[in-house]
């Protein structure tokens, strides 16, 4: 027998489909069902000289028996099979059909959560102010008002559901829309959950002690240096704020070395920037231009037309 | 009666006994299975039966060149598959007689 080149070639062929119809069968149990399956195969094939698929019958047959035999479970899902055929299956389980009839019945109350959850992110994307009794409810004038329109969301939000029941052309869009309010329950989610923290966790005022003097973003200021937009350090600079009030610093301590400006009348004035000192037992501040070391940028803003007045002093 | 309903039941016990008679592999196991008089024994019913045996430890399995075609997976009885194949033999002993005489007739099948 010279049975490797002969064989006729449907023992291949044979064997495929023998090995598609046990795709669910575990790859090594199958590998090696399929091995002692190939092997008498080729026998047969070399010793009645004909066709495997007239001798043995359907391939499909012939799996079925050769998994009977073997004591393998009949398929009922092939993994091979396609992501169509998969879904369907999954659809038509028995255990999902339930779930769904299941999650059927229970849909009424996603429709009335879906309802407020539409109206509270418009309100908190609104940025409405919220009832302080009722943390959930919106104020929409009132807390009246708002509970009012949550009434209506979900009247309208059920009447949707129950439409949808009957509207085949509307699942796409509502499915969109239930997706996009599922998404939008979770900020509103948290916000309830902030809400419903004890009011008195809450109202809890901070209260510090202001700093006197100046500060900026806590840290206190001691010296300001003004700059012009091509770079020159200004001196003795007064500053006050939009209120009118001196940008005074440090008016507490006195200093003796501090350079401090004063009015032709002999009032102190302590809003001059950069404050200056001067050297210990004298009058002179040695380095009158020393300051941080910034560098200016290059301005393109064209500078403010400012009419220049004639100084008048007083 | 259909002979491959009555087969169902005792292939195991067949194929046992022709690999505890010698090993043998798929092919020759079904051959010999046939020659033995079960001619209608499907090719199929006793691959997956050898398998199925060997799974379940009541055979051994030992793979041998062969220069015909693919390798050869020869089965060889087990201590388990030989106590199986005793407890199917007197069972079938007991069932055999118990249903001649019901029948008044020989059995056709014989293992």
């Amino acid at each position: 027998m010279t049975t490797a080149a002969h064989v006729p070639s449907d023992v291949e062929t044979y064997l495929a489909r023998v090995r598609a119809a046990l795709a669910d069968v575990p790859a090594e149990e199958r590998d090696d069902l399929l091995a002692e399956v190939e092997a008498s195969l080729h026998e047969t094939a070399s010793e009645t000289g004909g066709s495997v698929a007239a001798q043995l019958g359907p391939p499909e047959d012939f799996a079925a028996e050769l998994r009977s035999a073997a004591g393998l479970h009949p398929s009922t899902a092939p993994p091979a099979a396609g992501l169509r055929e998969m879904i369907e299956r999954v659809a038509s389980d028995p255990r999902v059909v339930a779930s769904a009839r299941f999650l059927r019945e229970l849909a009424p109350i996603w429709w009335a959560v879906r309802g407020y959850v539409a109206l509270a992110a418009l309100a908190l994307a609104a940025g409405a102010s919220w009832s302080r009794s009722h943390g959930a409810v919106p104020r929409i004038g009132n807390a009246e008002l708002g509970a009012v329109a949550i009434l209506l969301a979900v009247a309208a939000s059920i009447a949707l559901g129950l439409w949808s029941r009957r509207a085949m052309r509307a699942r796409l869009p509502l499915a969109v829309l239930n997706v996009v309010l599922l998404a939008a329950a979770i900020p509103v989610a948290a916000h309830l959950s902030h809400r419903a923290q004890p009011a008195t966790a809450t109202s809890i005022i901070i209260q510090t002690e202001p700093v006197p003097g100046l500060a900026y973003n806590g840290a206190p200021v001691d010296n300001i240096y003004p700059y012009t937009r091509d770079g020159r350090l200004l001196h003795d600079v007064l500053l006050y704020t939009g209120a009118g009030t001196p940008l005074n610093v440090s008016t507490t301590a006195y200093d003796p070395y501090r350079r401090i400006l004063s009015t032709k009348a002999g009032a102190r004035v302590y809003n001059a920037f950069p404050v200056r000192y001067y050297e210990p037992g004298t009058r002179v501040v040695l380095r009158p231009n020393a300051g941080p070391s910034v560098k200016v940028p290059r301005i393109a803003t064209p500078p403010l037309p400012v009419r220049k007045r004639r100084h008048r002093g007083r | 009666m259909d002979r491959s309903q009555l087969l169902r039941g005792t292939l195991d016990a067949a194929a046992l006994a022709v690999v505890a008679e010698q090993d043998g592999y798929g092919y020759d196991v079904l051959r010999r299975l046939r020659a033995a008089g079960l001619s209608d024994v499907g090719d199929a019913s006793v691959y997956g039966t050898l398998r199925r045996l060997y799974r379940a430890g009541a055979l051994t399995s030992y793979v041998e060149p062969s220069d015909e075609g693919p390798h050869r997976r020869y089965y060889g009885i087990t201590a388990r598959g030989r106590t199986q194949l005793a407890e199917a033999r007197s069972a079938w002993a007991e069932f055999s007689q118990a249903l001649s005489t019901l029948l008044e007739t020989d059995v056709e099948v014989t293992a």
